[in-house]
C-alpha cells in the first residue's frame, strides 16, 4: 500500500519550483535563488529526491568558456507526480523568488 | 582572484574531500557551481553550505552503518531501562515482589531498596504509567533505529520529554519533596554520584538524540517514501 508522503515547507518550495515547467533543467544556484534555500539545505534535499528516483541530474557544458561543467536537475515523471500530490502547483513565474511561499 | 573567492574554493575543495565517495557526483556539482556565482560573498556562503552538507553526509554514512547503529542501541536501551527503573520498583513494591525489589535496590546508591519505601508509597499511578509509556517510546525508537528510520529520533525525544515531565510533575505530589530529600540525602559527598552522574543524566539524552539523527537522516527523506 502506498504511504502518503509528508513534506516540509522547504521541500514543497523546491518541488514547486521544479514542477513549474518540469521539463526544464535547472542549475543548483538557480534553484537556490528561486527557492531561497541555502546550499546546505538545498543539496541534501536534491540528494534525497534523487535517491528516491524523483529527480534526475546530469552534467552540462558551461555557457561561458573557461568555466567548469555544471550540474542540472529536473523532476522525473514520478517526481512530477509527487509534486502534484503535494500540491506544488500554481507556482509563480520562473525567476520569481519562492521565498516565504507556503504551499498546502 | 579575491581572498574571499580563494577561501570559497578552499572550502569547496575540502567539502569534496569530506563528502563520502558515493556522493562524489554531488560534491563536484556543488563545488563547480561556485565558478558560476558572481558575488564573492554569495560564493563564500555557498561553499560554507557545501562543507556543512559534506560533513553531515559523512557523519550519516558513519553513524548509519549497521555496526555503529548496533553500538548506538546500547545507550538507547540503557535510557529505556532508566525510564522504567523507578516505575518498575514502584510496581514491584505494590505487588509485593520483594525479590525484584532486592535486586533492583542493589543497583542503586546505598545498595538497598528499603530507603526508597517512603517514595514508593507516595508516587501516584500516573507517574508509574508515564514511566512505562516513556520506556515503550524509547524501545520503539530502538526498533526504528535498527530499521534505520528517522522516526527513531522523534520517538526517543518523546520518551525522554515524557519522562522528564513526569519527574517534574511528581514533585507537586504532597509530601514527595520531603520524602525525596530523605531518600537521596547522603552523609558523604561523592563527585561521581552527586555531581557527574546528575549532569551526565541530562546531557547524555541530548547527545544520543543527535547521534540518532545522524544515523537515520536521509534514509527516509522528509518526503516519506513513494512506495
Amino acid at each position: 500500500m502506498k504511504r502518503k508522503p509528508r513534506s516540509s515547507k522547504q521541500t514543497n518550495q523546491l518541488l514547486a519550483v521544479l514542477a513549474h515547467d518540469a521539463a526544464r533543467w535547472r542549475h543548483g544556484y538557480e534553484l537556490s535563488q528561486q527557492t531561497g534555500l541555502k546550499s546546505g539545505t538545498l543539496y541534501p534535499m536534491l540528494m534525497r529526491l534523487s535517491d528516491n528516483g524523483w529527480l534526475e541530474a546530469r552534467w552540462t557544458e558551461p555557457e561561458r568558456e573557461g568555466r567548469p561543467a555544471r550540474h542540472e536537475y529536473r523532476l522525473t515523471d514520478s517526481g512530477a507526480g509527487l509534486a502534484r500530490e503535494q500540491g506544488a502547483a500554481g507556482v509563480p513565474e520562473t525567476g520569481q523568488s519562492m521565498k516565504g511561499v507556503v504551499l498546502a | 582572484m579575491s581572498l574571499a573567492r580563494e577561501i570559497s574554493r578552499g572550502i569547496a575543495a575540502h567539502a569534496c574531500m569530506v563528502m563520502p565517495r558515493s556522493r562524489g557526483f554531488w560534491a563536484a556539482g556543488l563545488a563547480n557551481e561556485l565558478d558560476h556565482i558572481e558575488d564573492d560573498g554569495a560564493a563564500l556562503r555557498w561553499a560554507m553550505g557545501g562543507v556543512v552538507t559534506a560533513y553531515l553526509e559523512r557523519a550519516s554514512a558513519v553513524f548509519g552503518s549497521a555496526p555503529v547503529r548496533g553500538l548506538l542501541l546500547l545507550p538507547l536501551l540503557f535510557e529505556g531501562m532508566q525510564a522504567v527503573f523507578a516505575q518498575t520498583m514502584t510496581l514491584a513494591w505494590r505487588l509485593g515482589a520483594t525479590g525484584v525489589l532486592g535486586v533492583m535496590g542493589a543497583q542503586t546508591p546505598g545498595d538497598d531498596y528499603h530507603r526508597f519505601i517512603p517514595l514508593l508509597q507516595l508516587v501516584p499511578d500516573w507517574y508509574v504509567a508515564s514511566g512505562f509509556v516513556a520506556g515503550a517510546l524509547v524501545l520503539a525508537s530502538a526498533v526504528q533505529l535498527v530499521r534505520r528510520r528517522s522516526t527513531s529520533v522523534g520517538l526517543f525525544i518523546a520518551g525522554i520529554v515524557l519522562g522528564l515531565a513526569a519527574e517534574t510533575l511528581v514533585h507537586t505530589v504532597p509530601g514527595y519533596n520531603e520524602a525525596a530529600r530523605q531518600v537521596f540525602q547522603f552523609k558523604d559527598v561523592r563527585t561521581m554520584r552527586d555531581l557527574v552522574m546528575p549532569i551526565a543524566t541530562q546531557i547524555v539524552p541530548v547527545f544520543i538524540a543527535c547521534l540518532l539523527w545522524l544515523a537515520t537522516r536521509g534514509t527516509r527523506p522528509r518526503m516519506g517514501a513513494a512506495n
